[in-house]
């Protein structure tokens, strides 16, 4: 059974007239997968993109053939599944269309696996279609765990806003790791779908990497145990949330996904939860109150389901002691920064597309700076392959001729990424 | 057990109150002797705190994080931003009426007083009236018959139908009289119950509404596709931009690309209604907001329903079109 523990990381004081809290809420999760819990539980929709674009070369439909059969032999006993061919439009390779979701066995495996060798790539790319097609399936399963995971080389040929519609639909409704083959598609599009459907988004830069990392986000999504969790956030009268973050392992904005459960508490979809920790960054304006008195800026609950599964307890107490008002949590610090890191490497990267060279030194000079500030060195790794530092300290440095497109890509979908405070482990989830 | 904390709220918790978040000790005794923290009570009538402004020395009002009369926010020591834009005229220059100006209109001339009045009382109900007059398919008439105040809680689709019928008449003056009398004559015969579908902002940029307002510095933006947001009945919907500083991030937001500055950051609101309609409410935005043709603002703070087909302005350039579509 899991069992999740919460902690708070604040500096509680606040200088008189002071109205700002930060806290960092840390959320861990434990024992989920001891058991086989997924099963029976979960189901797994596997999309692939079919389109034209996959026969050039010719190598990626085969890679893909190979690597969706690698994940159906990823897909545990029990566990509800089909596999989505993605084009202009989209169509269930497995099982047969009409009969919902198959449920996994060593002879569903196999019937699946042989209709993948068949897989054909011609046609467009509608991800719209692929999505409302997934949440088709889905929509015939009771499953608390409902993940899909959509694999593309391209760019969507529609107009935006019909995936924006898809996207409101399928909202809640599933999950979905999103991952990109080569470097023909857009790292935005992608963030935008996983974001969305609380999923995560990479680039698999060679069609032969596919196959490790189906099974990867296969087992990860077995993995999980816990459907719908989320963050219930009680903020007092006259308060207001600024926002709600989740800092680690990458920096995503909740904010605007709140739902008023009474006038006080907004509630925060998490989507599924394995054996894994995650941390929360709420910012809270709270009334300024009188020297001397202590009250609850917000009560952070996690819930699975309807049941209470944590509680953590931010505070406030107004102090006239400006030592002890004036120090700034670490932790609050080190995932402002990460934040900061992930908001300077987008815009630094979006100002490189835009031919604007100096702009975007000075970003990645700034995310060089705060990565190695917080020893984040896989980003520092990737950030050397776009920019050649001179001085990691003083963030000084030049842009690289002749980037290569998958490490722009790389630097690009990894730049939300952040490490936990101290660099402790469990950074990577996954 | 309910617990009373020091302020005199009745708390669900023992620990803080679960109305201030103030401290309770053990015995229900303050934690912290001088903290009378006031109970909010009317919000129209905040208490003063006895602090004033170092801004505008104007009285700082109880639990308020900034001067309501000059925008300072002590605990930052800043002052609220420049507006983005110049204020936009509101010119019109088609000499069109007012059409929630006018509610009599669409009481006159039907029979069944009541639903006619609530019909009238909507204002813009006139308006949704003129929209389906505009498009003149019968579908669009009978949503906007169905879902408007007085359709309601009228079974009779005859008294709707003659709401959206006179609606229609007195919306005339906007869309155009060709289509009126279709409109109004489909929809008597309509059923009114179909108010039931899925409520959606369509945002465009339109050009009539730009050309009016001659801003000469902000740019009309070409080939915007059209934006289609379902609209959570749940929560308030907000319109504005998105700012991260600001920590705002409206369901309707216009921060784009392509952005439209003339936006405030929290411009306005769409409110459910609980009986699934929505009202419209400017929060006291620089620019205004305008609702249909009116040449004039709506009143800032000022709830306002609105119908399927009513359309909001905003900015320099943005459309909001307000559509019920059937469930299917």
């Amino acid at each position: 059974m899991t069992e999740f523990s919460m902690e708070v990381f604040q500096n509680e004081y606040l200088a008189p007239g002071a109205t700002t809290m930060d806290a960092i809420v840390t959320v861990t999760a434990r024992g989920g997968s001891t058991v086989d819990s997924a099963a029976g539980n979960a189901a797994v929709v596997l999309i692939i993109d079919t389109s034209g674009s996959m026969s050039a070369p010719s190598t990626r439909i085969r890679a893909a053939r190979h690597a969706a059969a690698e994940a159906i032999d990823a897909i545990r006993d029990g566990v509800q599944f089909a596999v989505v061919a993605g084009t202009d439009t989209a169509s269930t390779v497995f099982p047969a269309w009409g009969s919902g979701l198959a449920i996994a066995d060593a002879s569903t495996r196999g019937q699946a696996k042989e209709a993948v060798k068949h897989l054909q790539a011609g046609g467009g790319t509608a991800m719209s279609m692929w999505l409302a097609r997934a949440a088709e399936l889905f929509g015939s399963s009771r499953a608390g765990i409902r993940q899909a995971i959509l694999v593309t080389d391209g760019e969507n040929r529609e107009d935006p806003w019909l995936l924006d519609d898809a996207l409101r639909r399928c909202m809640g409704r599933f999950q979905a790791d999103c991952r990109g083959v080569g470097t023909d598609w857009i790292v935005s599009e992608l963030r935008k779908i996983a974001s969305a459907l609380l999923g995560t988004v990479d680039i698999i830069p060679q069609p032969e990497q596919m196959e490790a990392e189906f099974r990867v986000l296969m087992e990860a999504a077995m993995g999980r145990g816990i459907g719908g969790a989320a963050l219930r956030v009680w903020c007092p009268q006259g308060a207001r949330v600024n926002f709600v973050r989740q800092v680690a392992p990458h920096v995503e904005d909740l904010t605007g996904r709140a739902q008023q459960v009474n006038p006080l508490t907004r509630q925060y979809p998490l989507g599924a939860w394995g054996d894994e920790a995650r941390d929360y960054h709420v910012c809270i304006s709270v009334p300024a109150n009188n020297v001397g008195v202590e009250m609850l800026a917000a009560r952070v609950n996690l819930m699975t389901g309807d049941q209470n599964s944590g509680q953590a307890l931010v505070k406030a107490v107004w102090t006239s002691d400006e030592a002890a008002s004036a120090r700034i949590s670490p932790e609050v610090a080190h995932y402002t920064g990460q934040a900061e890191l992930a908001a300077n490497i987008q815009e630094g990267l979006d100002a490189l597309k835009a031919g604007d060279e100096r702009t975007a030194t000075v970003k990645l000079g700034r995310a060089t700076q705060l990565a190695a500030q917080s020893g984040h060195d896989s980003t520092i790794r990737l950030l050397k392959k776009v920019v050649d530092v001179e001085d990691e300290a003083t963030g000084t440095v030049r842009i690289r001729k002749n980037i290569d497109k998958a490490d722009e890509m790389a630097l690009d979908t990894r730049s939300t990424r952040t490490v936990r405070v101290g660099n402790k482990s469990g950074g990577d989830a996954e | 057990v309910t617990v009373t904390c020091p302020s005199g709220h009745t708390s669900d918790d023992a620990d803080y109150c679960s109305v201030c978040g103030v401290k309770i000790d053990g015995n229900g005794a303050p934690a912290a002797t001088p903290a009378p923290v006031a109970p909010v009570t009317d919000p129209s009538d905040p208490p003063a705190s006895g602090e004033t402004c170092p801004n505008c020395a104007s009285e700082l009002e109880a639990g308020s994080r900034f001067c309501e009369v000059c925008g300072y926010d002590p605990s930052t020591g800043s002052l609220p931003e420049a507006p983005t834009a110049q204020p936009i005229a509101a010119t019109n220059g088609n000499g069109t009426t007012d059409t929630g100006s006018d509610p009599a209109a669409g009481a006159a001339g039907t029979g069944t007083a009541a639903e006619a009045d609530a019909a009238a009382g909507a204002g813009p109900a006139g308006t949704a009236g003129s929209t389906a007059a505009g498009t003149g398919t019968a579908a669009e008439a009978d949503a906007a018959a169905g879902a408007g105040p007085a359709g309601a809680g009228a079974g009779a689709g005859t008294a709707a139908g003659a709401g959206a019928g006179t609606a229609a008449g007195a919306g005339a003056g906007v869309a155009g009289s060709a289509g009126v009398g279709v409109a109004g004559g489909t929809a008597a015969g309509a059923d009114a119950g179909a108010a039931a579908g899925t409520w959606v902002a369509v945002v465009t940029a339109d050009r009539p509404y730009y050309d009016r307002n001659q801003v000469s510095e902000v740019q009309f933006p070409l080939g915007v596709p059209a934006r289609t947001i379902e609209l959570d009945g749940a929560n308030p919907q907000a319109i504005g931009r998105r700012s991260r500083s600001r920590g705002t991030s409206p369901a309707i937001d216009l921060a784009g690309p392509p952005e439209d500055a003339a936006v405030s950051h929290t411009h306005a609101s769409l409110l459910p209604t609980t009986t699934g309609g929505w009202e419209l409410v400017d929060h006291g935005s620089t620019n205004g907001t305008y609702l249909n043709e009116s040449p004039h603002p709506i009143g800032a703070n000022e709830p306002i329903p609105i119908a399927p087909g009513d359309r909001i302005y905003v900015g320099a350039w943005t459309k909001i079109t307000l559509e019920l579509r059937p469930e299917t």
